[in-house]
């Protein structure tokens, strides 16, 4: 799905939302979880996929990315990098010459063209050769596979471990988590002895979807995020870069653990 | 949970708004290479290769000189999973397995390393136009900015262009005189450095005082015998060589041999790691001294009348009065030379000790053994000739070994033997095809790498400086043409397209980087941040031969015996493209007729190359087609947009292509075997030599005339010691009393592979001392030491080691310099961060010819696979 398509699909479903319908929370679904790691993902998503834009930055600038992104469990240990990471975002709206600085040190962290000094793949951390395109590589391409999904690039276009193709992998699963457990909720709501099948359908659905990205964060992101946390901080001399990563290894940390609790739950 | 509703659907709607904001914002180019993962239908997600993967032959791309040894390359699901070596020929006596060496085993590392560049880069606070907005002062410390291939081949067409327009061709240098350089001629011209570079000074005077045609017979192939032959071999003096690091796989020729009964003597400053392996004896000699030592023995030789007179007479001139070539009658004999008689100084054993730093018991014991051992193998490595005034060493070496009369017969050969003919010399068995694409001569410099076409001294059409003076002549803007003396030179752009790494390979790095900073526009194409694209403001990343179907790295025929043949492993990674592409694309912006200047692929270069590839018939003489090519193949090759026409061949050609190797087979008493002048020693006057004299010209007038013309150094007609710039005479006067050799490194072939992580750490850019140097020094194994002279200072860990002549420290050429901008200091240890301008001979590079100053360092340095690409330490789980 490319960018403009995602976008409409997500307009639609913030007019769902927008009818004013009040949406009941119980044990089922914790919608402030579901909604904040959507959005959570999502950013973390877009700040490692390329260098910082002068419109993401309004955007990143003009709300308050805690309330955005952290829910309950993920606000004691994510609050401070969150708020240094806004902060450094915020900076660069009215700084030109800033936000250039913080595009050129996404070039020298994650790009080149010398040898990135914080290689974003998962390779770098945990392919026994340290090659990308090799064993790790392989492994991610093939558990997107087997969830149905493949990076929209030419094969070799990118490594399929790349930080930012690991975070669409959970923006889009916990977005799809989160469009899930609306609709059951809806269908709960409206009528549901005609929509049985649909709501265990759903429900299902929603099952697989949280049970991969459980795994995914297990043996993929999860096992390799500290680290390159780790790395960013010793190697970035930005506050936006270095609050990034403490954020990511922070929040996927949380995240991971809420997930286990919702499994062992059900 | 109890919450709030109304909480909850306000927060909601905020956070639907933050996903769709955060997904929208504008993206101007994805830094990750993709946008993002898609659903696929489930049918797609089958992955299309068996469990096991498939092997593929792939090329090993480094120019070690070795000649292509077989690699091979497990790919699974379009991933490399890994690589072996020869599996595909039994191991035997006559024909030894071509197996892969560490560079090219470990070549897995490299492709897929992480400091692969990947996007068209562009320089941040470059801007085209010349002048103040190219900030040339921040070349080498700028910050980069992605580009689309469009901006970046746009920017440099246009730059080119306007340079081009408005200085001329000769503003533009072409770094120096590799490659092919088409894209250079087609836009009409570009200064490229030229110079004997790795060969030293053989390649000028093998051809004058041999008539062996130096590249046709590729790099002295033609002047020593085939690998069985040196297994005839009594004795086998090696002068200056090491396989072992620089043609691994030609190494074991010389065991064999070794085995077979020889004795092996090694002449060499350092106990290398072949010495170690074959030799019976290792003579330690100063560096640049060798004719020196030379000299005496052939006067120990004279002294005790040991030289084999009847060949002398027969086969040479210049080397008594009685034996001058015509014309030159009464000029200077070499015997009356060695003996003192026009300046007083006999060349005994014990004038030459002093310099050379051998003792004199061992040169009288040395000339007494080669003179009287027979059949003997006399051979030289280049390194003794990558020396000031390096003609000189070549004439001695030859001289001395016609003494011994060892020519032209089984066992017995005096030549040079290096790169892909270390110890198997003779023509070709495979000849490669041509590409086919059409030539776009250089109408500025038309003169090429090596002394092969090297600018004859005397014309006036040519230009561009030599390698040595490259740097300087763009700061300065003068360089030395010859008998014109002193040119002018106006440097504006410097390009490095398909000419490897001249700023880290040529001589004066440092003065390098202020040519580099000094011009308005630098581009540079590569597959890796190496020197010469740090200091670029346009970078353009290549797809390496692994991920082309074909290229010159991917087939070649190198070593005479073996043909190779190697396919595309993986799809090209991120946004590379190969070198044609990339040269078309910018000939294209810069008015050349793009089908005329590519009229056909890459793959079919590839095709055309190798169905013009002969192989040798079972009578050593005549040639036929290696790859057979039928209709159904045709059909096959027309997939890929190949065309072709039949031909009956060796081998049907895809089954050529799958096997990715051919390998003539040698046996002891076959027709392929070669003994070097064997024509001319069988029947002189039947077979001339093609010199002027048709002998072997010990006094070699022509040799003199060409390199005296080039301006920088006399040369006599015979063998003289003239004290070099730069060695020991200037080591035991100055600032710098340490001669500094740099040898080709195992870590790397060149400067290629100095970023492999597995060499990095296997072969640290380590600094070889002498044990008494060190201690006079204060210096311990591996302490930081930081090696210094007037044009640069490096900083490393010592290796302290008896394996070193005293006096001598070592450093393996290529790494990839890294200056510190505060201190000057060069922490990566490029030899030619040490190395000045001075050119000698014929465009001679005197990379063994230095001094230096050690002195123990406080600074601290990681060891080199702790640095880029650093290794990490293992996740704990």
């Amino acid at each position: 799905m490319g960018d403009s398509e995602l976008c409409l699909a997500m307009d639609s479903i913030a007019g769902e939302f927008g009818s004013g319908k009040p949406i009941e929370s119980d044990d089922e679904f914790d919608f402030d979880w579901l909604s904040a790691r959507a959005c959570g993902y999502r950013l973390l998503q877009r700040l490692f996929f390329c260098e910082l834009g002068q419109e993401f930055a309004d955007v990143v600038a003009s709300v308050d990315a805690s309330k955005e992104i952290l829910f309950e469990e993920a606000k004691a240990s994510c609050g401070q990098a969150c708020v240094g990471l806004q902060e450094a975002i915020a900076a660069c709206v009215s700084n030109r010459d800033l936000l250039d600085k913080e595009r050129s040190e996404f070039m020298r962290l994650f790009v080149g063209p010398l040898a990135p000094a914080a290689p974003p793949w998962e390779s770098y951390f945990r392919d026994p050769d340290q090659v990308l395109f090799g064993e790790v590589t392989l492994s991610v391409r093939e558990f997107y596979r087997a969830c149905g999904l493949a990076h929209d690039g030419r094969l070799n276009e990118e490594a399929d471990d790349h930080i930012s193709l690991e975070l669409d992998f959970m923006a889009r699963r916990s977005q799809e988590c989160l469009d899930l457990a609306e609709r059951i909720k809806k269908a709960e709501l409206e009528c549901f002895s005609s929509n049985e099948c649909n709501v265990s359908c759903l429900s299902n659905r929603m099952h697989t979807l949280m049970d991969e990205q459980i795994r995914f964060a297990a043996e993929h992101l999860a096992a390799w995020i500290g680290d390159f946390s780790e790395l960013l901080k010793r190697e970035s001399r930005s506050h936006l870069y270095r609050n990034l990563g403490a954020l990511a290894a922070a929040y996927i940390r949380c995240d991971m653990a809420k997930m286990k609790r919702w499994k062992e739950d059900e | 949970m109890n919450k709030n509703h109304e909480h909850y659907q306000g927060a909601l709607v905020s956070r639907r708004r933050f996903l769709r904001a955060t997904t929208a914002a504008g993206v101007a180019v994805a830094a990750c290479g993709v946008t993002g993962l898609h659903d696929i239908a489930v049918a797609d997600g089958k992955s299309t290769d068996s469990e096991e993967g498939t092997w593929i032959p792939a090329s090993c791309t480094c120019v070690c000189g070795s000649g292509r040894c077989v690699n091979k390359v497990l790919v699974k699901d379009g991933t490399i999973i890994r690589q072996k070596t020869d599996e595909m020929f039994e191991d035997t006596e006559w024909a030894p397995q071509l197996r892969g060496c560490i560079r090219g085993r470990s070549q897995r590392k490299s492709v897929l390393g992480v400091d692969r560049l990947r996007y068209p880069m562009k320089r941040k606070n470059w801007q085209p136009g010349g002048g103040e907005s190219s900030h040339g002062e921040l070349r080498g410390v700028d910050e980069w900015e992605r580009i689309t291939w469009d901006e970046a081949l746009d920017l440099t067409a246009s730059e080119l262009n306007r340079i081009r327009e408005q200085y001329g061709n000769d503003a533009i240098c072409g770094g120096w005189a590799f490659g092919p350089a088409r894209l250079l001629g087609a836009i009409g011209g570009a200064v490229r450095a030229w110079g004997s570079v790795s060969l030293g000074a053989w390649a000028g005077v093998l051809d004058p005082m041999t008539g062996t045609p130096y590249m046709t017979m590729y790099n002295g192939a033609g002047s020593i015998n085939d690998r069985l032959n040196f297994r005839k071999a009594k004795l086998i003096v090696i002068w200056g060589a090491n396989p072992a690091w620089s043609a691994a796989a030609n190494a074991i020729h010389v065991l064999k041999a070794k085995q077979a009964g020889a004795k092996i003597i090694v002449v060499d400053p350092m106990c290398s790691d072949s010495a170690i392996a074959y030799a019976d004896q290792w003579i330690s000699i100063r560096p640049s001294t060798d004719t020196a030592m030379l000299l005496a023995v052939a006067y120990h030789m004279i002294e005790n009348n040991l030289q084999d007179q009847d060949f002398l007479d027969s086969y040479c001139v210049g080397f008594d009065s009685d034996h001058m070539p015509e014309g030159h009658e009464g000029e200077e004999n070499f015997k009356d030379y060695v003996l003192g008689t026009y300046d007083n100084t006999p060349k005994t054993p014990d004038w030459a000790s002093e310099i050379c730093g051998v003792d004199a018991a061992v040169i009288k014991a040395l000339a007494e053994e080669i003179a009287t051992t027979k059949p003997m193998s006399f051979v030289s490595g280049y390194a003794p000739a990558r020396t000031y005034g390096g003609e000189q060493y070549c004439q001695a070496f030859l001289t001395v070994g016609w003494m011994t009369g060892n020519v032209g017969k089984a066992g017995a050969c005096v030549g040079v033997s290096s790169n892909t003919n270390a110890f198997n010399g003779g023509p070709m068995l495979i000849q490669q095809g041509a590409d086919g694409l059409p030539a776009f001569p250089n109408a500025v410099q038309p003169y090429a790498y090596a002394v092969k076409t090297a600018p004859p001294a005397e014309d006036t059409n040519w230009h561009g400086p030599v390698a040595d003076e490259m740097w300087e002549s763009v700061v300065s803007g003068k360089y030395t043409a010859g008998t014109r003396g002193e040119q002018p030179i106006k440097i504006k752009a410097i390009t490095h397209f398909n000419t490897g790494n001249p700023l880290n390979q040529m001589p004066n790095l440092n003065k390098g980087i202020e040519a580099h900073r000094a011009v308005d526009f630098v581009v540079a194409v590569d597959y890796f941040p190496s020197t010469s694209v740090r200091y670029a403001d346009i970078i353009l990343p290549l797809s390496h031969p692994w991920e082309q179907w074909g290229s010159f790295a991917g087939i070649n025929v190198l070593n005479r015996e073996n043909f190779s043949w190697g396919s595309r492993v993986i799809e090209p990674l991120y946004e590379t493209h190969d070198d044609l592409w990339i040269e078309t694309e910018v000939a294209r912006r810069m008015g050349v007729d793009a089908q005329s200047f590519a009229p056909f692929s890459s793959e079919q270069c590839v095709f055309n190359t190798v169905v013009g590839t002969k192989v040798v018939k079972e009578d050593g003489v005549t040639y036929e087609n290696l790859a057979q090519v039928t209709e159904d193949d045709l059909e096959e090759f027309a997939k890929l947009g190949i065309t072709g026409t039949p031909q009956d061949g060796r081998v049907p050609i895809l089954e050529l292509k799958q096997q990715g190797v051919y390998r003539v087979e040698r046996s002891e008493n076959d027709n392929f075997g070669y003994i070097a002048y064997k024509d001319f020693v069988d029947d002189p006057e039947a077979n001339p030599l093609n010199t002027e004299s048709g002998k072997f010209e010990i006094c070699c007038p022509a040799l003199s005339l060409k390199t005296t013309a080039y301006g920088w150094t006399e040369l006599p007609a015979i063998p003289k010691y003239q004290v070099p710039k730069r060695g020991y005479e200037e080591s035991k006067e100055g600032d710098y009393p340490l001669q500094l050799i740099t040898p080709h490194y195992m870590r790397r072939a060149h400067s290629i592979y100095d970023n492999n992580p597995w060499l990095r750490e296997a072969f640290p850019q380590e600094l070889f001392i002498n044990a008494d140097d060190a201690a006079a020094r204060g210096i311990e194994d591996g302490d930081v030491v930081e090696c210094f002279n007037e044009f640069g200072r490096v900083l490393r860990h010592a290796t302290v080691t008896q394996r070193l002549h005293p006096g001598v420290v070592a450093m393996g050429e290529g790494a990839w310099a890294r200056i510190d901008e505060e201190t000057g200091l060069d922490v990566a240890g490029a030899t030619n961060s040490l190395q000045g301008c001075f050119p000698s001979g014929q465009g001679t590079q005197c990379w063994n010819t230095n001094v230096v100053q050690v002195e123990k360092s406080n600074r601290s340095l990681d060891e080199d696979y702790l640095v880029e690409p650093r290794v990490i330490e293992e996740t704990k789980e």
